[in-house]
């Protein structure tokens, strides 16, 4: 007979409250693993889901730039649009491969009864800024096709063909082709022309912002800084400064969240010692004949840890399931 | 386990009254074994492992001949498997008192070890100890029984903590 198996059956000695010290810590301990998990998680779906745009930086209005690339990328609503003459400055070079303007806004659709958002972008560019997306039908080629995504399809029962309506349009739209299921916000929008999403809008050479691939990721900073430098008026905000400014309002959520698994944790561990003090208060009178036995300070001390110990190990198949 | 208030402990000549709490302890576990009014058995250990317990803190192997030999000492043969809780008081002393004898003490300390067994059982008990006392185990035993008091070889009669006889 070892120690561990006396300590077992010591907590054996009062299954249920051994049961429910076990739930207790098996509980508190799932809640760190999923918290944890999702930190983890959330990051690097954040990382990827900037990695995925193929965008390295974007020119926007001046402003809150950081909140409003963000906002951009992620298909809000901004009431402030670029200087039409911006977009002549920044063109494709030796340094840039891509410039792709954008337009976002919302638009009331009288037939739905619903407000559409629109996102207008050049569609050739579109392998480059979602190249992770899958589309039934094809990328809208013609001015009058549209692009819908998943959530807007599956609403309205649309089909590759189906004519969609848009603002003031006299004629609808065709849908050339619909966005497998994203599950984010992509789902919700309208794709279109830039030039179409002007129209839709009624203002010619409207420009929300311009997402920028540059050839050499390195030269970054030395490009931004030369386009600053060069035209004034502008905010540029890299992918990497969007996902920190995201990132900082993640972290908010972080902390509460980890407050709460360290809250758990304490409770489970007073549980815990609760667990094994009821059980040493209890047996104090065989806790004087251990003595008498021969059992030393350390080996009761010993005894305790174990108790411990055994409690711990026996929640564990709990959280790790 | 507790310091003297006054005057001296001594064993084999050996002043042990100041001693630490190591070598108290060592000497609980090598040279003393314990029987008590209550039993103090491990309800959720079987009576072998109940036997075995002391072995758990002296680290001493586990002799099968001699735990044998100890359970069919105390009349116990067939019983080893069973829970504490299966006995009847006198087999649970009996457990105790071979609980006490497995680290091989020279002295055997049993306070008030019939105090909760019927005569039959308390016959039995005490027959092992003096058949212990026989083999060359020192046996003390604390009692109110003063029939049983009045077998024993020498007694030490103490009444409201002051010691009347020698």
């Amino acid at each position: 007979m070892g120690i561990l198996s006396l300590c077992l059956a010591n907590l054996l000695r009062n299954r249920i409250r051994f049961l429910l010290a076990l739930l207790g810590i098996a509980a508190s301990t799932a809640v760190l693993f999923s918290i944890v998990s999702f930190h983890g998680g959330f990051d690097r779906a954040l990382s990827r889901e900037l990695a995925k745009t193929g965008v390295h930086f974007m020119v926007v209005p001046s402003g809150c730039p950081h909140e409003v690339a963000s906002l951009i990328l992620h298909g809000a609503v901004i009431p402030k649009f670029l200087d039409p003459s911006i977009i002549e400055k920044i063109t494709p070079s030796e340094q840039i491969s891509l410039v792709a303007p954008l337009l976002v806004f919302q638009s009331p659709n009288n037939r739905r009864q619903m407000v559409d958002i629109i996102y207008g972008l050049p569609m050739n560019f579109l392998n480059y800024l979602k190249p992770h997306w899958r589309i039934t039908g094809e990328i809208p080629k013609a001015d009058n096709e549209i692009l819908l995504g998943y959530e807007i399809a599956s609403h309205d029962g649309l089909k590759v063909g189906d004519r969609y309506p848009l603002g003031d349009l006299a004629k609808p739209l065709v849908v050339a082709g619909i966005v497998e299921k994203t599950g984010s916000q992509d789902d919700a929008y309208v794709y279109t022309s830039v030039k179409k999403a002007q129209e839709i809008l009624k203002k010619e050479k409207a420009y929300t912002a311009l997402a920028v691939q540059v050839r050499n990721p390195e030269r970054l900073s030395e490009i931004i800084e030369m386009l600053t430098s060069q035209i004034p008026g502008i905010q540029i905000v890299t992918v990497s400064q969007i996902m920190n400014s995201l990132s900082m309002v993640a972290n908010s959520a972080k902390i509460m969240s980890l407050s709460i698994a360290v809250i758990a944790i304490i409770i489970s561990a007073v549980g815990v010692m609760n667990t094994v003090l009821m059980a040493a208060f209890e047996r104090r009178q065989e806790t004087g004949m251990m003595r008498a036995l021969g059992a030393g300070s350390q080996a009761q001390a010993r005894l305790h840890c174990f108790t411990y110990l055994v409690v711990w190990i026996a929640q564990a198949p709990g959280p790790l399931g | 386990m507790d310091s003297p208030s006054s005057g001296t402990v001594r064993i084999n000549g050996e002043d042990v009254s100041n001693y630490p709490d190591l070598k108290r302890t060592r000497l609980r576990r090598d040279f003393f074994g314990f029987v008590f009014q209550q039993f103090y058995l491990i309800p959720s250990l079987t009576v072998y492992k109940n036997i075995l317990l002391p072995l758990l803190f002296s680290g001493k192997p586990e002799d099968k001949g001699y735990i044998g030999y100890l359970i069919e000492l105390v009349g116990l043969n067939g019983k080893e498997s069973h829970l504490p809780h299966q006995l009847s008081g006198g087999e649970m002393q009996r457990v105790a008192v071979a609980r006490a004898l497995v680290n091989r003490p020279s002295c055997i300390l049993a306070d008030e070890p019939t105090g909760n067994l019927d005569s039959q059982n308390s016959e039995r008990v005490f027959e092992i100890l003096r058949r212990l006392n026989e083999e060359g185990h020192t046996v003390i035993i604390v009692t109110h029984n003063n029939d049983l008091a009045a077998r024993t070889n020498r007694r030490i009669t103490i009444r409201d903590g002051v010691v009347v006889s020698v």
